[in-house]
C-alpha cells in the first residue's frame, strides 16, 4: 500500500521536475562575443549555432567534412550544426521558425521567395545589404561585377534578406541550365536492329515499337522499356522533345513569346497534340507502366532497360557507356526543330542563407559567411574538395598556380560523390573562374558541348521567364492559386496520357482552368515579369 | 403568523442540508482522498497534454508570428475559415474525409463478425487454430510496413498486376488512380484488422450453451438457422459496445496510413482533412491556416459523434456512447 | 451431435474452403514478400518470384545488419513502446478505478474533463510549442507520455470493474479495509484480463506510429523502427551506413529496392514468432475484459 503511494509520488514529482528544469540552459543562438572589427583567425576560438540540411549519405556532423575542418582553423570560429537530412528538413526548420527557437544562421536555408518575405516581416529574419557592404568583400566584389544579381537578391521593399547560391556555367542560350532534362536514346540497340537516328516524331514511334518488339538487348525476354520517363517529373519528363509540337513545353508549363508575352502552354491548341502523341505511345505500350508514379529511384534502379529516356545527365542512370547518345531534335509537323528552354537563367538560388534576428554577432556572422564567397571556397562549397585522405576527391591543388583541378570521375557518378563533401551553402562561381581558379567539371564540360551541338542551334526563342521577386501579396495569390492550378494541370496530362481522352473533355478542362483563376495567375506573371525585365 | 414561521423553517431546513453536503464533500474527499490521488496522475497528464495547448487554437483566428507568439500575434477573425471554405479544394478534401470514414466503419464493421459466424462452425480444434493464428498475423505488422507492401504488390510490375495481365492488357494503376484509393485503404485496413478484430466475437461465441444447439438441432434447425437465431443474438451485446467503440474511432481516421499511401495522382481521392493540415502547417509553414482547418475538422467530428451515438442509440435500444 | 443434413454438410464444407482461402489471401503478401527479400530486385522485376538457387541471395539481410541503425531503431521502438504500454496501464487502471466507485463525488466532472479531449485538441503548432516549453523535445518523454490517457480506454477500464460483483467489495468494507486496500487486493488481480487488453492494445499502437517520433525527435540514434522503415520503404532513401563504398547511383537505387524487402521481414519477424505464444492470454483477456 505504501508502495503505491510511492509510486505515484515519484511519478508525480518526476513529472514536475521535467516541466521544471527545461529552462533556457541550451539556447538555440550564441551569446555576444562582443567582437568588432574581426580579423580571421580569432585569437581565441568562439562558437556560432548553425542549422543545415545535408545528404543521408553525408556524415550526421557536417564538421566532419573536410571542407568545414578547414574553415574551422583558418576562422577560429567553431560551428555547432543542427543537421538534419533533406527528407526532414523542410518540418523541422519550419517548426523551429515557429516556436522561436532560432540559431543564429540557417545555412542551405531552402527559403522561398514567401518564407523569406514572411519571416523577415515578422522579425525572424534580419536584412543583411548594410553587412554585405561594410564587411563582406567577396560578395561585394561578386555582386559589382554582376549587378542582375544584386537585382535578384533585392525584394521590393528595397532590402536584402538572404545570401544567394550562384553557379554560372556559359550564359544566355548557352547556360548549362537552357534546359533540363536531355533525350538519351539506347544507339547500341539501334545498331543491333539496324535502325537509323529517327529525325521526326513518326520514326521515333517506329524504333520504339521496334525496342519493344523485336528483343534488341537478345536475351530472348520482351523485358526492354522503349520509354523510360517520370511524368511531370521535370528532367524526367518527355517535354524536352515535345518543342516542335504547338508551342512546346516545360517544367511550368510557362515560356515568354518574343514579344515578351508571357504564355500557359498547358492551355494551347498545340499542348493536345503533344498529349495525344505521348497517349498513342502510351497506348502502344512504349512507355514505361510506372512511368506516372515511381520516384527517382525506381526510375534509375531500370537504367539498363531504357531504349530512350529523360534526365540531365545519363551518368546519373546508365554510366557514362557509349550506349546512349543524345537524340537530335525531332523535326515537327510544320518541318520545325524546335527546343522550348527552361525558365530561370543560371544557376541561382535566393535564399541559400539567412541570418535570424537572434543572432548577436552580426559582423562575425558576416564575415565567415563571406568566407564562402571567396572564389576558392566557392568552387569547393559547391562540388566538393582536395586532399581527403579517407575517400575519393573531386579535386587536386596545382600548388604552382593554386588551382583546383577536377579529378576524373573514375565512374562515380558526380552527383553522390558531391553529396557527399560538399556544403551547398552560399557560394559564386562566376564564368570568370574556369581557367583561373578551377576548371570546368568533367560533366559540365561535356555537356555545354552537347548543349552546344544539339540544342542550342534549334532554340528559337530566346525569352525566358526570369528569377522574379515577388512582393509578398503577389506570391501569396499565386500560391493559392498554384496550389490547385499545377496539381490539376499535371493530374490531367497524366490521366489523358494514359486514356487518350484529351479531345473529348479539353472544353470542360479550360472551363475549370479558369475556375481555378488562371487569368489572374497569368495577370500576375506578366506584371511581374515587366517589372523584372524593363 | 404561522405561514412566515414555515418559512424560516424550510429555509432552516434548506440551508442545513446545504451545510450537511458541504461538510459531505469535505468529508468525502477526506476518507476518500485515496480516490482522488489515483485520479491525479491521468489528470495531470491529460491536463499538461491536451488542455494547456487548447489556447494555442487561438492562432486559428489570428495570423501567428512566431516572433510576436500565440499571445500577441494580430487577430485576424474568420479570414483563415473564410478562406478554406472558399477555396476551390474545399469540397473535395472535406467529402473525401466523410466517405473514408464511413466507408471504413460501414464495410469494415460487419467482417469480423462474419468471420467469428465462420471460425465458430469449424469444429477441430487444431484447425481452427492455426487458420486463426494466420487471421492474427497482420495485425501484428506495422502500418507503415503494410503501406510499404502495397506500394510492392501493386505495382505496375508488382505481383497482382502480374497475375492480372493474364486477363488485361494494360496493368492496373492501382497507386495512381484516384478511384482505386479508397478500395485499397479499406481493404488492407480488412486485410490487417478483420482476423484480429474477430477475437472477441469467437470467444463470445465460444460461451454458447451446446444444449442449445442440441435443442435446436433435434427440432429440425438448418445450420444457417441455427446461426441466425443461437449465434447472432449471443453476439449482440458485444456487437453493440463494438459498434459504439468503432463509432467513436470514426473520427480517429488515420493520418499516418493515408499519408503513407498518397501519391500525387491519388490526391483527388486521398487528401483528407488531416493530411491537408499536415501539409499547409508543417510542410508550408502557414500554421494559422492549418490549425483554422484542424479546428473545422474537431468541430465536424463532434457533429458526426453526436449523429453516430443517436443512430447507435436507436439500434441498440438504449445504450450509448456517454 | 454429428448429425448434420446434406445440406449443413455441403455449408460446413465450403464453410472451411473459404476460410483456407481467405488465409491464403492473408499469407500471401507476406510469403511474397519474404521469398523477394531472398531474391536479386532485377530478378523479381523481369522473373518475379523465382527458385532457380543461382538466382537467391542474402544480400540484402547483408545490408541491412550491416547498418545499425535498423537494429537501434528496433530497440528504441521496444522501449518506446514498452514504456508507453506501462504508463498508459497505470495511468489508465488508477483513473478508472475511482469513476467506477459507487456514489464517488465529482464522477461526472472528471468524465467530461475526459471526454472533452476526445473533441478538441489544440492543434500541432501549440503541442509543439507545450513540448518545447516542457525541454521535452528529443526526450522519450514526448513520445510516450502524451496520449498515454486515452478516454476509451478508461471507459473500457470502469466498464470493467462496474460489472465485477458488488458482493467482494461490500464483504472487505465489512472487514475495515480501505479503498486503497480493496483497490489493491481485490479489483486488481481481478482486472488482470481488462489489463492484458489495453495493454496490447498500447503496445500495438506505440509501435505502429510514427508521427510524434517525426515532429518532436532530432537525434536520430532516437529515432524508432516505424521512422527509419517510412524513410526505406516509402521514402525510398537510402540509409548512409548501407555504402561503405562509392558506387554508381543506379547501383544505389537497386540496393535501396533490395533493403526493403529485407528490412520489412527483419523488422515485422520478431513480432510475428512471439505473438501465438500468447495467443491464448489474448483470448481470455478479450473474452473476460469486454464483455462486461
Amino acid at each position: 500500500m505504501k508502495g503505491i503511494t510511492k509510486i505515484l509520488s515519484i511519478l508525480l514529482i518526476s513529472g514536475i521536475i521535467l516541466a521544471g528544469c527545461s529552462g533556457d540552459k541550451d539556447s538555440a543562438s550564441s551569446p555576444n562575443y562582443e567582437l568588432e572589427n574581426v580579423e580571421f583567425p580569432l585569437e581565441e576560438e568562439v562558437t556560432l549555432k548553425f542549422m543545415t540540411q545535408s545528404s543521408p549519405l553525408a556524415p550526421t556532423d557536417p564538421n566532419e567534412k573536410l571542407i568545414y575542418q578547414r574553415l574551422e582553423e583558418k576562422t577560429g570560429v567553431h560551428i555547432d550544426w543542427k543537421n538534419y537530412t533533406h527528407d526532414a528538413f523542410t518540418e523541422k526548420r519550419n517548426l523551429a521558425l515557429a516556436s522561436g527557437e532560432l540559431p543564429d544562421a540557417i545555412l542551405d536555408a531552402g527559403f522561398s521567395n514567401y518564407d523569406l518575405l514572411n519571416y523577415a516581416e515578422d522579425g525572424t529574419i534580419v536584412p543583411v545589404e548594410d553587412l554585405i557592404d561594410e564587411h563582406m568583400p567577396n560578395l561585394k566584389k561578386v555582386l559589382d561585377a554582376r549587378p542582375e544579381y544584386r537585382d535578384w537578391i533585392t525584394a521590393p521593399d528595397g532590402h536584402i534578406y538572404s545570401f544567394p547560391w550562384i553557379e554560372e556555367l556559359g550564359n544566355g542560350t548557352e547556360r548549362i541550365q537552357v534546359v533540363g532534362g536531355l533525350p538519351w536514346i539506347n544507339v547500341k540497340w539501334l545498331d543491333e536492329l539496324g535502325l537509323d537516328m529517327p529525325t521526326n516524331y513518326e520514326e521515333l514511334k517506329e524504333v520504339l515499337i521496334a525496342f519493344k518488339t523485336q528483343d534488341p538487348n537478345g536475351n530472348g525476354e520482351q523485358d526492354e522499356i522503349p520509354m523510360g520517363t517520370i511524368i511531370n517529373g521535370w528532367d524526367q519528363d518527355p517535354a524536352i522533345i515535345l518543342g516542335s509540337i504547338g508551342l512546346g513545353d516545360n517544367g511550368d508549363h510557362t515560356v515568354v513569346s518574343e514579344d515578351g508575352e508571357v504564355i500557359f502552354t498547358a492551355m494551347q491548341e498545340g499542348y493536345k497534340d503533344q498529349i495525344n502523341y505521348l497517349n498513342e505511345l502510351y497506348e502502344l505500350g512504349l512507355i514505361d507502366q510506372e512511368a506516372f508514379e515511381q520516384d527517382w529511384n525506381t526510375f534509375i534502379s531500370k537504367g539498363d532497360r531504357y531504349g530512350l529516356y529523360f534526365t540531365w545527365d545519363k551518368a546519373n542512370v546508365t554510366g557514362m557507356s557509349d550506349d546512349y547518345q543524345v537524340l537530335p531534335t525531332l523535326e515537327g509537323p510544320t518541318g520545325e526543330r524546335i527546343i522550348v528552354q527552361q525558365n530561370g537563367g543560371v544557376g541561382f538560388d535566393r535564399g541559400r542563407m539567412v541570418i535570424t534576428s537572434s543572432n548577436k554577432n552580426l559582423e562575425l556572422t558576416a564575415k565567415w559567411i563571406d568566407q564562402l564567397y571567396d572564389p576558392h571556397h566557392s568552387v569547393q562549397n559547391n562540388w566538393g574538395t582536395y586532399g581527403d585522405t579517407e575517400q575519393q576527391n573531386i579535386f587536386e591543388l596545382d600548388e604552382a598556380t593554386g588551382m583546383l583541378k577536377h579529378l576524373p570521375l573514375e565512374g562515380s557518378a558526380p552527383v553522390e560523390l558531391r553529396e557527399k563533401t560538399n556544403i551547398a551553402g552560399p557560394l559564386a562561381i562566376l564564368d570568370e573562374y574556369y581557367g583561373t581558379v578551377t576548371t570546368k567539371p568533367d560533366d559540365a564540360a561535356w555537356r555545354l558541348d552537347l548543349l552546344k551541338e544539339y540544342i542550342v542551334p534549334y532554340i528559337k526563342n530566346e525569352n525566358y521567364y526570369p528569377h522574379v521577386y515577388y512582393s509578398l501579396e503577389e506570391i501569396e495569390e499565386l500560391t493559392t492559386i498554384e496550389t490547385d492550378l499545377i496539381e490539376y494541370t499535371n493530374r490531367k496530362r497524366a490521366e489523358w496520357i494514359m486514356n487518350g481522352t484529351v479531345d473529348e473533355e479539353w472544353d470542360e478542362y479550360l472551363q475549370e482552368l479558369e475556375r481555378l483563376n488562371i487569368d489572374s495567375w497569368l495577370q500576375l506573371k506578366q506584371e511581374a515579369y515587366d517589372r523584372t525585365v524593363n | 403568523m404561522e405561514e412566515p414561521i414555515n418559512k424560516k423553517i424550510k429555509s432552516m431546513k434548506k440551508s442545513k442540508i446545504k451545510d450537511r453536503t458541504e461538510q459531505s464533500f469535505l468529508q468525502y474527499f477526506k476518507s476518500n482522498y485515496t480516490l482522488y490521488l489515483f485520479l491525479a496522475p491521468a489528470v495531470i497528464v491529460v491536463f499538461i497534454f491536451n488542455y494547456i495547448p487548447m489556447y494555442g487554437a487561438l492562432i486559428a483566428f489570428k495570423d501567428f508570428s512566431a516572433m510576436k507568439g500565440i499571445l500577441g500575434s494580430d487577430w485576424v477573425g474568420l479570414e483563415h475559415f473564410k478562406e478554406f471554405l472558399t477555396s476551390p479544394n474545399f469540397l473535395n478534401i472535406f467529402l473525401n474525409t466523410i466517405k473514408l470514414s464511413f466507408l471504413e466503419l460501414i464495410i469494415g464493421f460487419p467482417i469480423p463478425i462474419i468471420l467469428a459466424l465462420m471460425l465458430n462452425q469449424i469444429r477441430r480444434a487444431m484447425v481452427k487454430k492455426n487458420i486463426q493464428l494466420v487471421l492474427y498475423a497482420p495485425n501484428f505488422i506495422s502500418v507503415v510496413i503494410v503501406a510499404g507492401m502495397i506500394f510492392i504488390l501493386l505495382s505496375p510490375t508488382g505481383p497482382i498486376n502480374t497475375i492480372f495481365s493474364m486477363f488485361t492488357n494494360s496493368p492496373v494503376p492501382f497507386m495512381t488512380d484516384p478511384d482505386m484509393f479508397r478500395p485499397i485503404y479499406i481493404f488492407s485496413g480488412i486485410w490487417q484488422t478483420a482476423g484480429w478484430a474477430s477475437i472477441i466475437y469467437v470467444a463470445a461465441l465460444a460461451n454458447v450453451d451446446p444444449q442449445l444447439h442440441e435443442a435446436a438441432t433435434l427440432d429440425g434447425a438448418s445450420l444457417f438457422q441455427r446461426m441466425i437465431h443461437i449465434d447472432l443474438p449471443t453476439l449482440k451485446p458485444v456487437i453493440a459496445v463494438l459498434l459504439i467503440l468503432s463509432v467513436g474511432g470514426i473520427m480517429a481516421i488515420g493520418f499516418e496510413k493515408a499519408y503513407l499511401l498518397q501519391t500525387d495522382l491519388n490526391l483527388p481521392a486521398s487528401e483528407i482533412l488531416p493530411t491537408y493540415v499536415y501539409k499547409r502547417g508543417l510542410q508550408l509553414g502557414d500554421y494559422s491556416y492549418s490549425t483554422a482547418v484542424g479546428l473545422f475538422n474537431s468541430i465536424i467530428n463532434v457533429v458526426l459523434l453526436i449523429f453516430a451515438n443517436n443512430v447507435v442509440k436507436k439500434l441498440s435500444k438504449g445504450e450509448s456512447l456517454y | 451431435m454429428h448429425n448434420y443434413s446434406r445440406k449443413d454438410r455441403a455449408i460446413l464444407f465450403f464453410n472451411k474452403i473459404l476460410l483456407v482461402f481467405i488465409a491464403l489471401i492473408i499469407i500471401f503478401p507476406l510469403l511474397y514478400v519474404l521469398l523477394g527479400s531472398f531474391l536479386d530486385p532485377s530478378v523479381l522485376l523481369s522473373k518475379g518470384i523465382s527458385f532457380n538457387p543461382s538466382d537467391w541471395t542474402l544480400e540484402g539481410y547483408r545490408r541491412v545488419f550491416q547498418d545499425d541503425l535498423i537494429v537501434r531503431s528496433f530497440l528504441n521502438s521496444i522501449l518506446y513502446a514498452v514504456g508507453f504500454t506501462l504508463i498508459t496501464i497505470v495511468f489508465t487502471v488508477l483513473a478508472a478505478y475511482p469513476l467506477s466507485v459507487e456514489g464517488f463525488k465529482g464522477k461526472n466532472f472528471f468524465m467530461i474533463f475526459f471526454l472533452v479531449t476526445m473533441f478538441f485538441n489544440g492543434g500541432l503548432i501549440p503541442t509543439y510549442l507545450l513540448i518545447k516549453d516542457l525541454g521535452l523535445i528529443n526526450s522519450i518523454w514526448a513520445i510516450i507520455l502524451p496520449g498515454s490517457v486515452a478516454v476509451w480506454n478508461i471507459i473500457l477500464v470502469r466498464t470493467f470493474f462496474k460489472g465485477l460483483p458488488k458482493e467482494l467489495k461490500e464483504a472487505a468494507k465489512m472487514d475495515g479495509a480501505s479503498e486503497l486496500q480493496i483497490f489493491l487486493k481485490i479489483v486488481l488481480p481481478l482486472a488482470k484480463p481488462v489489463i492484458f487488453v489495453i495493454a496490447l492494445y498500447a503496445f500495438v499502437g506505440q509501435w505502429n506510429s510514427y508521427f510524434n517520433a517525426m515532429i518532436y525527435l532530432e537525434d536520430q540514434d532516437l529515432y524508432p523502427l516505424q521512422l527509419v522503415l517510412r524513410s526505406i520503404l516509402i521514402q525510398n532513401e537510402v540509409q548512409p551506413g548501407m555504402i561503405n563504398d562509392m558506387q554508381a547511383a543506379a547501383e544505389l537505387s537497386k540496393i535501396a529496392e533490395k533493403i526493403k524487402y529485407a528490412s520489412i521481414v527483419v523488422s515485422s519477424l520478431p513480432l510475428l514468432i512471439m505473438y501465438p505464444f500468447f495467443q491464448k492470454y489474448f483470448e481470455k483477456g478479450v473474452m473476460v475484459g469486454s464483455l462486461k
